[in-house]
């Protein structure tokens, strides 16, 4: 079925309303449709109806179908899915970390191929404001998808087989120093403890090796689901209770009297939690203390000086360390940063804890601020999507 | 004591096809007084299921051919219908869609990485 009256009319209207100075409605219709046929990307336009009245050249070469197939059916001729709207999931394709990832749809060619695509719509309204046509961009992504689980795969890979040993190693050394395997003298103790603190170590380098490639290469996605803060919190201190210990440092957390919830993935909320608490406590003075506060900041409030146009839950961590030298503060979300004034005193790690705490804050469209004196750091970091916040 | 003795009734299968992580497991079942069998693939486990009725599963989710979620779904299936105690293990990291999956199979989850090995198998031994 033809729709040549209806093809002309919609992208004359659309020329018109996009304000192309033309010299007659037939040359904008011309002229437009050079311009889209030139793109790699499908065009489609749909009426207020979602019938299409208009594809580009692009569009028949993916496709398969050619314009007088497409014309006055409807998208579902080439979806893949059911639902025309449903989403097989995002794919990270763009560089700004905080910009919307592309929803990643299938679409099944003419030939019964099946390939993946990412789809933009864009409503094209009149002037008086009413709904006229859709624009639909669709890009065939199935390389870079293709590629992205290729990448997936081998970090997810590397990363758990890089583990499964040292998972063996950390339980046998627990074993060892519980004394499940026959008694321990203090200074096995000992030996067994550096033994059990380098395991760890280098869990946590790849860990930390993990999410920073999957930051780099766009892989890190989000799984949102409600986490209870303080449990999470409370959890973390658990994990980190030896290590507490070890460092003779005092740790203090103070819970809202009412719990807070968040909406986000969970492993992106314990990783900035673990960082931030692992640093108020590694980087302490012997016998100092961390104040670990979870407490909400009502839409509109003010914390440090801070404000925000919604509800948001501060993870508030507060160090008796040696601080950060004011002229190294501007460096200290860099990779590979290491304040000069600790340095020394401890075994370097790779230097990426904070830099990798700020980009998954962000991730999450969250905010990370610190401030730090010779008396010690302040971290403090405000999470959005909040289920349930209280005025305190 | 007496724990350790009630234990020595109580069969615990290992679902690990890491020799390492299987025997470190076993080894400190046996020493709480369980006494132990070990799968490392799908099709082991139902056999073993069958055969020992455990009164707990020690479940990796990293497995050869089949997965371990696939398993615990079968096992939670009214075909095998095995409603003991499962304890899930796992290094691979975001898995907030496995966790909730595994907690609606009333599994309990844990991070291999993250969590000591009292921990995993007191839990175990909480719902055992």
């Amino acid at each position: 079925m033809t729709n040549e009256p209806a093809m002309s009319m919609g992208l004359n209207e659309l020329a018109r309303m996009l304000c192309l100075d033309m010299q007659s409605n037939t040359e904008v219709e011309e002229r437009l449709s050079r311009m889209l046929d030139t793109l790699h990307d499908q065009v489609v336009l749909l009426d207020a109806r979602g019938v299409v009245v208009y594809i580009n050249k692009a569009t028949e070469h993916l496709t398969g179908y050619n314009r007088d197939e497409v014309l006055g059916s409807t998208p579902a001729l080439w979806r893949l899915s059911e639902s025309a709207t449903h989403v097989e999931r995002k794919l990270d394709i763009r560089e700004d970390s905080r910009a919307p990832e592309h929803d990643v749809i299938r679409n099944v060619r003419k030939d019964g191929t099946v390939y993946e695509a990412t789809v933009r719509s864009v409503p094209v309204s009149r002037e008086d404001g009413s709904p006229s046509y859709t624009l639909l961009v669709e890009r065939d992504v199935s390389d870079a998808a293709a590629l992205e689980r290729v990448q997936r795969r081998i970090a997810a890979l590397t990363s758990h087989n890089l583990k499964t040993p040292l998972a063996s190693m950390r339980w046998q050394l627990e074993m060892l120093r519980n004394g499940d395997m026959g008694h321990v003298s203090q200074e096995q103790q000992e030996s067994l403890a550096e033994i059990h603190e380098g395991v760890t170590r280098m869990v946590g380098m790849v860990e930390q090796w993990y999410t920073v490639t999957n930051l780099d290469l766009g892989l890190h996605t989000l799984h949102s689901e409600k986490i209870p803060l303080e449990n999470l919190v409370a959890e973390v201190l658990h994990e980190l209770q030896l290590r507490i210990e070890q460092e003779e440092v005092s740790v203090r957390f103070s819970a809202h009297p009412v719990p807070f919830v968040l909406e986000a993935d969970r492993d992106t909320v314990r990783t900035i939690v673990h960082a931030l608490i692992f640093n108020a406590v590694k980087y302490n003075r012997a016998n100092g203390t961390v104040d670990v506060e979870v407490l909400p900041l009502p839409n509109g409030d003010e914390y440090d000086g801070r404000s925000f146009s919604e509800d948001r839950v501060l993870l508030s961590v507060r160090d008796t360390g040696q601080g950060i030298p004011t002229g190294e503060q501007g460096r200290v979300f860099l990779e590979r940063f290491h304040a000069s004034n600790v340095e020394a005193s401890y075994a370097a790690g790779a230097g990426l804890d904070l830099y990798i705490t700020r980009a998954l804050v962000q991730k999450l469209c969250g905010d990370i601020w610190f401030s730090s004196s010779e008396e010690g750091s302040h971290f403090v970091v405000a999470f959005p999507n909040v289920l349930q916040a209280q005025h305190a | 004591m007496l724990s350790r003795f009630l234990n020595c009734f109580k069969t615990v299968l290992v679902v690990e096809d890491d020799p390492a992580l299987q025997k470190v497991l076993t080894t400190k079942l046996q020493k709480k007084g369980y006494k132990t069998v070990t799968a490392s693939s799908g099709r082991e486990v139902l056999i073993v299921v069958a055969q020992t009725c455990p009164a707990g599963i020690i479940l990796d989710l990293m497995l050869p051919g089949q997965d371990g979620m696939s398993i615990l779904r079968q096992l939670r299936s009214p075909e095998v219908d095995y409603n003991k105690a499962v304890v899930v293990l796992t290094n691979l990291r975001g898995t907030a869609e496995l966790r909730t999956e595994a907690e609606s199979l009333q599994a309990q989850y844990f991070d291999k990485a993250h969590t000591p090995i009292d921990t995993v198998i007191n839990a175990l031994a909480r719902a055992v």
